[in-house]
């Protein structure tokens, strides 16, 4: 199994200076690499303290410049705040500076922050996310944009530095719920899981993903990969109380940024099972939900935490599993002790566990 | 005086090589500057041809932020036009100052390719009023933190700039100006004034004049030097770094000359007159012809022994005032070991000489 470090750079309520979890996640970064890291990711949001990553490309060119070896993942850049053919520019540029390192991942977005505030009306953003990865995916590999879409509208434009190998392999969205994920399946994604629902039930929507993709495409997808919260540390009562505290503080963070116990989501079109999951949350109400989130996490003791990383990949076929280690103002050297210990103990057996087999295409 | 080194990424025929083989050159040449003792590294921005292939600065700016641990970083410059969201350069910038530790010199600029303007979808004729709207907007979000706008192109909802910018871009702002209608926009924008070694000197010089006047009356106080971009040849033999000019330098101003469409005439009637200066110099550019133009070009630029290199900066710092200076060393298919060659004795004999020099008084114009 393949092991990636997520950096978020939270700075939730505040109370933290944004240029002192900068060099907080910069330092945990540069780490990684010797550390036994196949890979550290970047994930785009916008004006709030949720997460402070504004330009993921540009994240992962300053990491490709302190490291050598390690992938570079997007979990996600979300296309529908783009213009997409800079999407693809920067996708290539940074492929180029980096050795062909990207593992490229899109997302279509869901906060009414970041769409209001870009002025975009999030009804159709399915839509446009759906037009802009068919562009991208294939500016990629054919070294041009065009798109005469209904949404976008691109003239012919070469993608220069040019792309110098195939994103085929190498091309994931995020996806969350039960309808996008079979658009996934039809783009030819695949797919980044940020885990929000029983992973019994995840591994119902995958297997139709999986059908619907080996339908479309005649071959299987590849593996999926999963990013979780995760703290690790060798006494169980304290890591039992840290993920109390800090991965219950990030889901309160979560329904801060995307309000989600709002109900605005239900007047955006292709986003009902948002509004759905509104109304569950307050009918159960926030404590057990965030309970509940918890449960979803990588949290305990190195053995614990191996455990739960095995019994996710058994539900759902991750081939490869990204931590976040820093999130909801946990302390930094609590969250690098974490990483540490992690490092140590349960990536040397992650990276025992056997690789997903690639796809192979039907003759 | 300031010397940095301006990159540009130009993909030339008469060195044929992938944009992957290119890149891994240019980013070696840049990568001398820190050693070197160059004050910094900055980037163009330009889309979708050979010309130069750096479709985003600030993230090109990441890695070498990324790479070095003292030396500026700047854009040179992020054309606004082009760029939808005003916001998103703000963030963008932000960003590459956190992560470099606040190292980041902006450029704002606003374009002169049709082919990218079209690529964008965006009417050139708008580029002039894009320009002032998007620039006031970044240049006060990055004091305050939020950003909000209610312009003719621009629709912004007050929002916060994440992550936070740390410290003022006030004294490290630059806006080009390339003609003398932008110059009084530009004073009003505040910051410096950029410009590139096009046409003669002393046509740039009252150009910078009319800057200055208007800067200081604007903001009450001497203007700051202006930001140079040009081109150099830096060789212990005069007879060959003549050669390698008028080659490498010539070929440059051609293969500007292509992406701008310089000699047609699409520059007429543009934005209410917005591009009349292009359409003047299109017309000058269609008589005079690439040869004779491109020596003219040659002949506004450094190249030389050591010692001619500084008489020709001392030169233009007579014509046109205070100056910092970006160099570009690496053009047109230029033999990359005579560019690394280039610009390390220009590094170790030039540089250290002219950062020692004050920027003289002047009075505006």
């Amino acid at each position: 199994m393949k092991v990636g470090l997520s950096c978020i750079f939270q700075n939730p309520w505040n109370n933290l200076n944004d240029f002192d979890v900068y060099q907080h996640e910069i330092k945990m970064a540069e780490q990684a690499e010797d550390l036994g890291y196949d890979s550290i990711w970047g994930v785009e949001h916008h004006f709030t303290g949720y997460t402070m990553c504004p330009d993921v490309t540009q994240w992962l060119t300053y990491v490709a410049a302190k490291t050598e070896k390690v992938e570079l993942g997007s979990m996600a850049i979300i296309l529908p705040w783009h213009d997409p053919v800079r999407v693809a520019e920067e996708i290539s540029m940074l492929d180029n500076l980096s050795n062909g390192r990207v593992i490229m991942g899109f997302g279509r977005g869901l906060a009414r922050v970041e769409f209001d505030t870009f002025r975009l009306n999030q009804s159709v953003a399915k839509e446009t996310f759906a037009e802009s990865t068919k562009m991208i995916c294939e500016g990629l590999e054919q070294g041009y944009c065009e798109m005469d879409g209904e949404h976008i509208k691109q003239p012919k434009a070469p993608i220069r530095p040019a792309p110098f190998k195939s994103f085929k392999g190498r091309s994931y969205a995020a996806s969350m719920s039960p309808d996008s994920i079979l658009m996934m399946a039809e783009l030819g994604l695949g797919l980044l899981l940020v885990p929000h629902k029983p992973w019994d039930e995840v591994a119902v929507d995958i297997g139709n993903y999986r059908d619907l993709f080996n339908k479309v495409h005649g071959i299987n997808p590849p593996a999926p990969i999963a990013a979780c919260w995760t703290y690790c540390h060798e006494d169980e009562a304290v890591a039992k109380a840290a993920a109390e505290k800090y991965i219950t503080g990030y889901w309160q963070s979560v329904i801060d940024h995307y309000e989600m116990n709002k109900d605005y989501f239900k007047s955006r079109k292709g986003y009902e099972y948002y509004g759905n999951m509104s109304d569950v949350i307050n009918d159960v109400g926030r404590d057990a939900i965030a309970d509940m989130f918890m449960d979803l996490q990588v949290w305990g003791t190195p053995e614990q935490c191996y455990e739960k990383i095995l019994n996710i990949r058994n539900k759902v076929g991750n081939g490869g599993f990204s931590g976040v280690f820093t999130y909801a103002d946990m302390p930094f050297d609590v969250a690098e002790k974490s990483y540490h210990l992690f490092s140590k103990e349960v990536l040397p057996q992650l990276k025992k566990l056997p690789e997903v087999e690639a796809p192979k295409a039907v003759a | 005086m300031k010397v940095g080194q301006l990159m540009l990424f130009q993909n030339h025929p008469n060195l044929p090589q992938s944009d992957y083989d290119m890149y891994q050159n240019e980013v070696e040449i840049a990568l001398m500057s820190e050693p070197l003792g160059l004050d910094s590294i900055w980037a163009v921005e330009h889309h979708f041809t050979d010309y130069t292939l750096s479709p985003d600065i600030p993230q090109f700016l990441a890695f070498i932020a990324g790479q070095t641990s003292r030396i500026n970083v700047g854009t040179a410059a992020i054309i606004l036009p082009w760029h939808k969201d005003p916001i998103r350069i703000a963030t963008s910038i932000a960003m590459l100052d956190n992560l470099s530790k606040g190292r980041v010199l902006m450029g704002l600029g606003r374009g002169l390719a049709q082919i990218e303007y079209d690529g964008f979808g965006i009417d050139m004729g708008e580029s002039r009023d894009r320009m002032n709207e998007s620039a006031a907007m970044i240049i006060e979000a990055l004091e305050t933190g939020f950003m909000e706008g209610n312009g003719k192109f621009f629709k912004q909802e007050r929002r916060e700039i994440r992550p936070r910018p740390f410290k003022s871009f006030k004294d490290r702002t630059m806006i080009v100006s390339m003609s003398p209608d932008t110059a009084p926009h530009a004073a009003k924008l505040g910051g410096s004034i950029m410009t590139f070694a096009i046409g003669p000197w002393e046509t740039r010089a009252k150009e910078i004049n009319i800057w200055r006047g208007h800067y200081e009356k604007e903001w009450g106080k001497q203007a700051p030097p202006t930001s140079a971009n040009l081109f150099v040849i830096c060789d212990k033999d005069p007879k060959k770094a003549e050669d390698m000019a008028y080659k490498y330098m010539s070929d440059y101003w051609k293969s500007a000359m292509a992406h701008y469409e310089m000699t047609g005439d699409h520059f007429a009637k543009k934005g209410g007159g917005a591009y009349d200066f292009y359409h003047e110099s299109a017309k000058y550019a269609r008589e005079a012809g690439d040869e004779a133009m491109g020596k003219g070009f040659t002949d506004l630029q450094i190249w030389g022994t050591p010692e001619q290199c500084m008489e020709k900066i001392m030169g233009i710092q007579d014509i046109i005032g205070a100056m910092d200076i970006n160099a570009s060393f690496s053009y047109a298919g230029m033999p990359y070991d005579y560019a690394k060659d280039s610009l390390t004795l220009f590094a170790n004999e030039v540089i250290p000489t002219v950062q020692t020099w004050e920027a003289p008084d002047y009075m505006a114009a």
